[in-house]
């Protein structure tokens, strides 16, 4: 399972690396590198590898957490800027995250914990240090989806876009799945705590809790960025297109072929012609008259395309 | 890149055309008021800008694009942000058209946009082009997602 999680983590991180340009704040690559990474050493062989070259006393663990509450902070970072703006700091997010890692390093070296484990809270949840180090993480974790989730849902109806929808309809499922996981990890330290067996019928839920909000944060994280790339290509595509039809009205009309100026983007060159165009039929209005059908259209769809087009098409 | 003068405005990332008049209205503290002119067709002028002491005008060239009278309309604010109505030489080689059309007052403070292309007005167009661009690329998702999360 550790597996499939870290590569879907890794897809959506590759999403979030390739359309890096078209974001303000990178948060969320962070997030999904650092989750990717907080993932890929709790897969078995990575982890007894990397144990063994720290010292084998399952530090990897602590590092893997640690890691997996970085990306938390950066996620938390980067939903209060979607909200608040580019901009947006809060010392009380920096205040988090730093509650968050000194309370797994102080609780970390409390767990008797003497050799490499690939089953961590299994073998060691018994200790109530170990139980305050997993729901110190988790309560953070639970803490960022819930901010998250609420952000997403209240802002979902607004959203223009399907792939926006989508992503952030699957990322709002994503964090419910989330914090039921962090409600049924905090049973389990408990009841592990407690000696009791029911610990075995509350852990049936963690395995896909865990796998479905990986699953639907991923998919959901890398949606949007990937319809706004989608959207930009077949739109460049769109105003290349206008931009050469254009530009045979215009020889056509004026006698003379289009000249630009300056280096421009496909949408500013589109822009440009289109009202150079409009003042000469204002200049000369019988010059309408002269359009074709098939012309007029190129130009009316150039305008269309004008006041959709991204600005870096 | 945008010009100093947009960045002044303080329009945050929903750049419309609606958020500039508003803007202006605020830093010149008066009404701007856009209405189309029939009797600018045949001046060879597709708007005009006339600063009153109470109001600025703006006239444009009836049209049924929306994307020419946006950018007739962004050319005159354009001249508003630039302050060209406080440069005499913006004025003057531009008002010979309108001469009988407009009052002596209106004449004295107005500003065109007209195929006849001087340094102000290349200037002004420039900027009504690279507001256009800010419209363009404003944001149509909620908050800052698609600038944060997109």
């Amino acid at each position: 399972m550790e597996i499939a999680v870290a590569t879907l983590m890794g897809l959506a991180a590759v999403v979030l690396l390739f359309t890096h340009r078209a974001r303000a704040d990178q948060g969320v690559l962070w997030t999904a590198i650092s989750i990717f990474f907080a993932v890929l050493l709790n897969v078995d062989p990575i982890y007894l590898w990397f144990d063994g070259v720290l010292g084998g006393r399952n530090v990897a663990d602590l590092i893997s957490n640690l890691l997996l509450v970085v990306g938390m902070a950066y996620l938390s970072r980067s939903v209060l800027r979607a909200l608040r703006g580019p901009r947006y700091n809060s010392k009380t997010l920096l205040a988090g995250l730093g509650v968050a890692m000194l309370g797994l390093i102080i609780t970390f070296p409390f767990i008797d914990a003497p050799a490499s484990s690939t089953t961590f809270m299994l073998d060691f949840g018994d200790q109530p240090a170990a139980a305050a180090y997993s729901m110190i993480e988790f309560g953070y974790v639970g803490l960022v989806m819930v901010v998250t989730g609420v952000a997403c849902l209240r802002h979902l109806p607004e959203m223009s876009r399907r792939g926006f929808r989508i992503g952030f309809m699957l990322v709002t499922l994503g964090c419910a799945c989330a914090v039921l996981l962090v409600i049924d990890i905090f049973a389990m330290d408990v009841l592990h705590l407690l000696g009791s067996d029911l610990m075995g019928v509350v852990a049936i839920a963690y395995s896909p809790l865990y796998l479905a909000a990986i699953a639907l944060l991923s998919a959901g994280f890398a949606m949007p960025p990937l319809s706004r790339y989608v959207e930009r290509r077949s739109r460049t595509r769109q105003l290349v297109e206008a931009n050469q039809e254009l530009q045979r009205v215009w020889a056509r009309i004026t006698g003379e072929p289009w000249k630009q100026e300056g280096d421009l983007d496909h949408a500013a060159r589109l822009h440009r012609i289109t009202v150079a165009l409009q003042d000469q039929l204002a200049a000369v209005p019988s010059l309408r008259k002269r359009l074709s059908p098939g012309e007029a259209g190129w130009i009316q769809q150039a305008e269309e395309l004008l006041f959709h087009a991204p600005a870096s098409a | 890149m945008t010009h100093e003068s947009l960045r002044e405005l303080g329009i945050g990332p929903r750049f419309s055309l609606g958020a500039v008049l508003e803007a202006l209205q605020v830093s010149r503290g008066r009404p701007i008021v856009v209405k189309p002119a029939e009797w600018l067709e045949g001046t060879g002028a597709t708007g005009l800008w006339i600063p009153f002491e109470d109001v600025d005008e703006i006239l444009h060239l009836p049209t049924s694009s929306l994307l020419y009278r946006t950018q007739i309309i962004l050319h005159e604010l354009g001249h508003m942000i630039l302050r060209h109505d406080e440069v005499f030489e913006a004025k003057t080689a531009l008002l010979e058209p309108f001469l009988g059309q407009l009052t002596e007052r209106a004449t004295a403070h107005a500003l065109a946009r007209t195929t006849h292309r001087n340094d102000y007005e290349i200037a002004a167009e420039k900027l009504a082009d690279e507001m256009f661009a800010l419209i363009r690329g404003a944001s149509s998702e909620p908050a800052y997602f698609e600038e944060i999360l997109g």
